[in-house]
């Protein structure tokens, strides 16, 4: 049901305002997404995306047969230009040599062209399927609800989305070329059995030792790659933490202890890296000469077939040609198994998150509402994370353009009402609506669209402070962002910083003060105008001063829109016009702060308690895991990964 | 050749853990390693790539030796060939053939053991370079001075001790053997080449090897240059994708999910172009050696059936080139090949290795600014007997910190500076510490000048507390131990009483053993702050400094600071550089340092008496500590 006051255009304008979008497409989305049949094999769901570039993904195969066929008729076509000399030489007839040599010449011409598309081709949809993966994880990771991103990592996510992505593709570009070398070897060897039998069965008589000796060789040689990252990955962790903690290294006196530290590690690097170097040391020269050996067999046993005249001496050096050529196959067909089998792996990593779906969606008829007038009610609702009950039975209610602060200890559930407010979790029970609508029956954009809320810790992105300010209207003038700053008494230190409106923040840029940040997250809040605005928390790293100001400002501005504020500041507490205290996932009172101190023992006590408690809560909350560290530093690492040791040979 | 675009490290994955958790089990015990270490640096010369490798020179030789002769026996097939050919097929001689067959053969075996033992033992040599150079540049960056360690530095230093060692070790390893591999086996297959025909070599080396040589050349430069594009654009995806995983709430909450899909997909698509332009190259140099492999038998074909035309058949001569040693002859064509295109790709090796070199040299040039004389002596026990003499201090940029200071600390005194930020109080800490020299004048501990006791003994007794807490990663007990490895449990557990944090511990899911930067049991910077208390009391120093270490604690860790300062100042110096008064007051001096100077000294109450500046910092605090509680309430 739409609202009936909307004309068409409107309604078309409203949808894009309802998402707005300041960046212009340069590359097609992606074609397909995967099989949803849980039941199929990897490669089968995978397949969809494979197939949306059949064209490329056939042309590369067909070009890649076609010069495969080509490259096995030239062996051949040599022995005979050997076998045309003699006879050339005796009777000066050079018309058949020189007609072999155009031949052979046209033949390789065609064939570097052939196999260069065509290889071209095959990496290209490789490398397709990668970018449309991507964007396919990436996409559907939107569609979530936040119940799926509190059981999971961002580390683990990242991981997921980006080696084991990178591992499919790697298996999806090299399994084909291998796979029409491997036709290669059949029309060889029908070739090789064609012309002599026997020579044909002894020349490859080596090749089942070289394919399992290469097996063997690359299943030792994984675990230790992989154990050598991550022994790289803990020496980088001391170093790291010697150069960041070097003070008081140095103030205990414990640089001893620290380089013994550190050859420890290096010592097990040393040791794991060894290993490998002895593997290697053993098969690899065994499958090099191995493959030799047939050589040796075919120049022995062929060269006294030549002699006893049942073969010619051209047809020797094609088959010394072809045994070349099939050997190579073999020795990465081990390899290409092993990836296989991580490829499986690892696609099952990522349906793991692309068969993930969400609770949260919208209804089949969604009621739009285009403005809205902020009154917002809770009733009696219900609500668990997982087991334990945060909202016990909640009821409130906020009238259009009213501020209301809710006070409370941490755990009473503050930050979850404002979490169901923005429809991030659904209710368990009970129902929140805006203007009389249920939340669960508008559009979740819609919603979000009139909600806006200000954490106490906004999250800025690495982009220049006007795109984090810009960030809900991308296309809002600079006029706005400026006035948006102002109002959040941003625009002073924005001034001051090296490029003003165009410096960037975040993670790889400018650092900001807790408070800067804050200011920042309000400007970026007012700049969207929302009907209803929370703010979570949101001056409590501000100075009082300026906290003063932005009131200033703010007071101007809360008037239009309906206004939830959680705060434990007195100064913060004080814009509301009403005031209501929550313990244990109730409402307990409501008032205006003079009669709550006068009837409500628990209001004053809350007040005392919660300062020193958030300020913990604030400090644990930046706390870099593990995980996120070895991370930091594995980025900072440039590694060679296990997939490094293909490096495009195994056919020529 | 050129590295394929590498992902950052995300960890074993899963399927592999059982099989790497399998190594690990065979991994021997390193846990007694002990390497030397001393403040001063063992040598002076500067480190360069002949230095580095001079200790080793005979292994080297050794290796190359061995490498000689893997690389002539590879020619050994190739040869026989012709052997085969001319003096076996083409006169119809069986037995030669056998005795080829044999030859070979036992080539084949030599070269399986000989390559063996060539690949152990280059690389067990260059493994044992690359640790002791770890090592070394580590025990380097332990003597710096503390002002070498600036942020910025961080990153830059972990790259000399990960990929600058690791290019060395290329350089090692691939670059400098193969190097000299590839010019022995480009030596012996021109000796063979010009053995069997000087035309065709001639021809050969006028004709294929430039083409071969300049393409692999442009491949190895092109591709290079396409991978540290293709790095550069999946660190873009990455940190896009992080981005937007850590804003989820608000990408969601501020409706820009569809502008994220189209930004995201634009930098995928970059990375999908880089991705392309390096498979162009690599499928161009792929085919495109293939045909000039091709080409050059058939070049070499042709030329060889015009020198076979000019030679009567009838004069053949023995020795003459026949229609065998042409074949024997483009055999050798394919192994003339392979050092062509090693040594065009060494140039990546050779450029990085390079560089790496000159980044060590530099690090490992570095001087420390902080130097321990000659004959510097081991301090016994301290007292902590403390005088400043006319001490001036100022950090590079003539940015003078501390003017003419001169000062007495008596030993057992607590002295506690106060002052606004900037004015030079960190800085009496440091160089108490020694982590700088004074420009001018000298500081003395007992009478004895700082700069002639070694600075293990110094820091022994010396506990300093810095603003910020630094845990390393490990457990509680791990960080509490760093200050005195061999201390007992009881130790810890006393350290631990002594600060008033043994309760926190207890409710720690693994109490002592619970690793300080995991989910779930991260600590409050208070009670960090708290856990470096006790990491300095049990170092059990004669003199104690805490520099700014109480100004971030919440109220509900003041109380139990103050009192842990109790216990800690008893019977010791101690310096307390704090912004909070309440932890002032209690020294036996307090001295007020404004604009590089000593402005006032004296007792608290001797001070508040005088009613300088310290009196009015002091009543300002107060007034704040006054508004603070009543906004609270």
């Amino acid at each position: 049901m739409l609202n009936p006051s909307l004309d068409d255009k409107d309604i078309i304008n409203f949808e894009a305002s309802l998402e707005p979008v300041n960046v212009k497409p340069r590359f097609a989305d992606p074609k397909a997404k995967i099989d949803q049949d849980k039941s199929k094999n990897w490669f089968r769901r995978v397949l969809p995306i494979l197939l949306a570039n059949k064209w490329s993904f056939s042309m590369g195969i067909t070009l890649m047969i076609t010069t495969m066929m080509l490259g096995v008729s030239v062996p051949a076509l040599i022995g005979k230009l050997v076998d045309s000399i003699e006879p050339a030489l005796l009777t000066g007839d050079t018309n058949n040599f020189i007609f072999l040599v155009t031949i052979i010449f046209i033949i390789s011409f065609v064939r570097f062209f052939g196999a260069a598309v065509g290889s071209y081709q095959l990496g290209r949809v490789s490398n397709q399927l990668e970018a449309d993966l991507r964007s396919v994880v990436y996409n559907h990771l939107f569609t979530l609800s936040f119940s799926f991103f509190d059981k999971t990592q961002t580390g683990q996510l990242i991981s997921r989305a980006n080696s084991d992505i990178k591992t499919i593709q790697m298996f999806l570009m090299i399994a084909p070329m291998l796979l029409t070398s491997l036709l290669s070897f059949a029309f060889a060897a029908i070739y090789m059995l064609s012309v002599h039998l026997t020579l044909a069965l002894a020349s490859m008589i080596a090749i089942p030792l070289v394919f399992f000796l290469s097996v063997k060789l690359r299943r030792l040689t994984f675990p230790l790659s992989w154990l050598t990252q991550a022994r790289q990955a803990d020496v980088a962790v001391i170093v790291d933490e010697n150069v960041n903690g070097q003070r008081i290294v140095k103030s205990f006196a414990q640089e001893m202890m620290q380089v013994n530290l550190l050859a420890r590690a290096a010592k097990k690097l040393q040791w794991v890296q060894v290993r490998s170097v002895d593997v290697s040391a053993f098969y690899n020269p065994l499958i090099e000469n191995l493959s030799v050996l047939g050589s040796v067999l075919v120049w022995v046993y062929g060269g006294w077939l030549v002699i006893e005249g049942e073969i010619a001496l051209g047809s020797l050096v094609a088959f010394t040609m072809y045994l070349m050529m099939i050997q190579m196959p073999f020795r990465f067909l081990g390899w290409m198994l092993m990836l296989e089998q991580r490829a499986k792996a690892s696609a099952g990593r990522i349906f793991e998150i692309l068969d993930e779906t969400s609770e949260i969606k919208d209804k089949e008829n969604i009621v739009e509402i285009e403005k809205l007038k902020g009154e917002v009610s809770f009733k009696n609702v219900h609500f668990a994370y997982a087991e334990e009950p945060i909202l016990k039975g909640l009821s409130f209610e906020v009238e259009p353009n009213e501020t209301v602060a809710i006070v409370g200890q941490t755990g009473s559930g503050k930050s979850t009402i404002i979490r169901l407010l923005s429809r991030f979790y659904d209710v368990d029970k009970g129902s929140i609506s805006v203007d009389g609508v249920n939340v669960q029956d508008m559009g979740v954009r819609n919603l979000h669209y009139h909600v806006t809320q200000v954490l106490d810790e906004p999250f800025l992105f690495s982009v220049s402070i006007r795109d984090n300010i810009a960030y809900g209207r991308p296309n809002a003038s600079m006029d706005e962002i400026i006035q948006a700053a102002k109002a959040a008494e941003a625009h002073d230190f924005i001034e001051q910083t090296s490029d003003g409106y165009d410096t960037v923040v975040g993670e790889r840029g400018y650092t900001l003060s807790g408070g800067q940040r804050q200011r920042l997250g309000i400007a970026r809040a007012l700049i969207v105008d929302p009907s209803i605005l929370i703010l979570d928390d949101a001056t409590s790293a501000i100075d009082v001063k300026i906290e003063a100001k932005i009131h200033k400002s703010l007071l101007k501005l809360l008037n239009k829109r309906t206004t939830i504020l959680i705060a434990h500041r007195l100064s913060t507490i004080n814009l509301a016009d009403r005031i209501l205290v929550l313990d244990e996932g109730e409402i307990i009172a409501s008032g205006t702060h003079e009669e709550l101190l006068r009837d409500e023992p628990r209001y004053s006590e809350i007040l005392s308690q919660q300062s020193t408690k958030e300020i913990i809560e604030e400090e644990q909350g930046e706390e870099e895991t593990d995980e996120e560290y070895r991370k930091r530093i594995s980025e900072m690492l440039v590694q060679g990964s296990p997939n490094d040791e293909f490096k495009g040979g195994f056919d020529e | 050749m050129s590295k394929e675009a590498s992902l950052p490290f995300a960890g074993i994955p899963p399927e592999m853990l059982d099989k790497t958790n399998a190594l690990i089990d065979k991994e021997p015990d390193f846990s007694d390693i002990e390497v030397a270490f001393s403040h001063k640096s063992p040598s002076s010369s500067p480190f360069t790539l002949w230095s580095f490798l001079a200790p080793y020179k005979f292994r080297f030789i050794f290796a190359l030796v061995l490498v000689a002769m893997t690389e002539m026996l590879l020619l050994v097939g190739p040869y026989l060939v012709q052997v085969a050919i001319d003096k076996a097929i083409v006169p119809k001689d069986f037995s030669v053939l056998i005795t080829v067959a044999m030859v070979w053969g036992g080539s084949l075996f030599l070269a399986v053991i000989i390559s063996g033992i060539r690949i152990r033992f280059l690389g067990r040599l260059g493994q044992l370079l690359m640790y002791d150079l770890r090592v070394r540049v580590f025990s380097h960056l332990q003597r710096l001075s503390v002002d070498f360690f600036t942020e910025e530095k961080a990153g830059r230093l972990l790259t000399r001790m990960t990929s600058d060692i690791e290019a060395l070790s290329n350089l090692l390893q691939t670059g400098l053997v193969n190097l000299v591999a590839q010019l022995l086996a480009l030596f012996f297959i021109l000796i063979l080449l010009f053995s069997f025909n000087l035309q065709l070599t001639l021809i050969l080396l006028v004709f294929s090897a430039p083409v071969m040589f300049g393409f692999t050349f442009w491949f190895s430069r092109t591709s290079e240059k396409g991978y540290e594009v293709v790095r550069n654009r999946i660190a873009d995806v990455l940190a896009d994708l992080q981005e937007s995983l850590s804003g989820m709430r608000l990408v969601i909450s501020f409706n820009r999910m569809k502008h994220n899909v189209i930004n995201h997909r634009n930098v995928v698509g970059d990375y999908r172009d880089a991705n392309n332009y390096t498979s162009k190259i690599q499928a161009t140099y792929r085919s495109g050696t293939q045909f000039i492999t091709t080409g050059t038998s058939l070049l070499i074909f042709t030329a060889g059936f015009f020198i076979l035309k000019d030679v009567n058949p009838s004069l053949n001569p023995e020795g003459a080139f026949t229609v065998g040693s042409l074949v024997a002859f483009n055999v050798l064509v394919g192994r003339f090949f392979i050092p062509i295109n090693e040594l065009s790709g060494l140039y990546n090796e050779f450029q990085s290795g390079n560089a790496a070199v000159k980044k060590l040299a530099d690090l490992l040039g570095t001087e420390p600014s902080v130097k321990e004389s000659e004959n510097a002596f081991n301090l016994k026990e301290l007292k902590g007997d403390i005088r400043f003499n006319d001490v001036s201090f100022s950090y590079e940029d003539d940015l003078t910190v501390l003017n003419n200071i001169s000062l007495h600390i008596e030993a057992g005194k607590t002295i506690s500076f106060v002052g606004p930020t900037g004015a030079g109080k960190s800085t009496i800490a440091k160089l108490i510490c020694r982590f700088y020299d004074p420009t001018r004048g000298s500081i003395t501990l007992d009478n004895i000048n700082l700069k002639d006791i070694s600075l293990q003994s110094l820091h022994r007794q010396l506990g300093i507390v810095p603003q910020e807490p630094f845990l390393f990663h490990g457990t509680i007990k791990e960080n509490i131990l760093f200050a005195r490895p061999d201390a007992t449990d009881e130790e810890v557990v006393e350290a631990c009483k002594a600060v008033g944090i043994e309760d926190m511990i207890k409710r720690l899911p693994e109490g002592l053993e619970t690793h300080c930067h995991e989910r779930g049991s991260s600590l409050s910077s208070g009670e960090r702050q708290l856990l470096a208390l006790a990491r300095a009391f049990l170092s059990k120093p004669r003199v104690l400094i805490l520099d700014e270490a109480t100004s971030n604690i919440d109220q509900q860790n003041e109380a139990r600071i103050e009192k842990a300062l109790d216990k800690l100042l008893e019977g010791r110096t101690a310096i307390i550089i704090a912004h909070r008064l309440a932890t002032t007051r209690r020294a036996d001096v307090i001295v007020v340092v404004d604009e590089q100077k000593i402005v006032e000294m004296g007792s608290h109450e001797e001070l508040i008496q005088k009613k300088g500046s310290y009196f009015q910092m002091y009543e300002t605090w107060e007034r704040q500590e006054e508004e603070k509680r009543e906004e609270i309430l």
